[in-house]
């Protein structure tokens, strides 16, 4: 019966949610893992490896879902991993906020003195731009800044 | 698990829109389908989600729509253009035969 003209859907939804939302046309053009998007896969399989898994994929996907709409919206499919892998590392208490943040500053340190950056350093920038806030780290992540001239042109994959 | 419906069943999805890991996507909400399959029971993910062990385990189905209904009837589609997804029991209430404008 709910026949508004395009769908019937308010804002309430999270922004994942997004079916039927206006959008253009889908890129389905492959492209080449990055080294980073390899790296984070490896460290996704690792800490999701049996019999010792840290977490589920329900998990992975609750925090990726979680994610401050905009930082969503402009993260590529691996940084999205990233971002969880990290939130869900601290939610684990595997590690602590103050031990990311402490290591990041040292491997931002690196990049400057080693004269470029590897892609590596793309993955690892959002999260140093704001200092760690206590609860619930994916929800609010900080702004990522708009992905470090990617090696390859389309770096941001965006098949889901 | 007491399977509450079987393929044929017609239901209407939960309109229910709150925070937290969902698993109905949003466009589905407050839809009328029917069961096409009875996909047994799993763990629940929208209770894994939060580390929990998710039981009891809840039953998953395979749900038909019409797209006319979800799209709003804009006449954009036909009678026999339709939908499927997965649809856990506990997004699903029984639908009456005379609901959601058959067709």
């Amino acid at each position: 019966m709910s026949s508004s003209v395009s769908r019937g859907i308010s804002k309430k939804h999270a922004v994942h949610d997004m079916g039927g939302e206006p959008a253009g046309p889908v890129d389905t053009h492959e492209h080449t893992p990055t080294l980073t998007e390899r790296r984070i896969d490896a460290m996704m399989q690792l800490l999701r490896a049996q019999p010792n898994a840290f977490w589920r994929t329900d998990e992975n996907r609750r925090t990726i879902e979680a994610l401050a709409p905009q930082t969503y919206m402009d993260s590529g499919y691996y940084e999205k991993w990233a971002y969880a892998m990290r939130g869900l590392l601290v939610e684990k208490g595997v590690v602590t906020e103050a031990e990311v943040a402490k290591r990041l500053v040292e491997v931002k340190a690196r990049f400057k003195t080693s004269g470029k950056a590897k892609p590596a350093a793309k993955a690892a920038k959002p999260k140093t731009d704001k200092p760690a806030t206590k609860s619930s780290p994916a929800a609010k992540s900080p702004k990522p800044k708009p992905a470090a001239k990617g090696k390859a042109g389309q770096a941001k994959g965006s098949k889901a | 698990m007491s399977t509450r419906f079987k393929a044929g069943d017609k239901v209407v999805v939960k309109n229910e829109h709150r925070p937290g890991h969902l698993r109905t996507p949003a466009y589905l909400r407050g839809k009328h389908g029917v069961i096409l399959r009875d996909y047994g029971a799993w763990p629940n993910p929208e209770e894994l989600a939060y580390g929990k062990d998710g039981l009891p385990a809840k039953t998953n189905y395979w749900v038909q729509f019409r797209m006319d209904e979800i799209w709003g009837g804009n006449g954009s589609y036909g009678p026999n253009d339709t939908v499927a997804a997965e649809i856990y029991e506990q997004w699903l209430e029984p639908g009456s035969a005379n609901e959601g404008k058959s067709r």
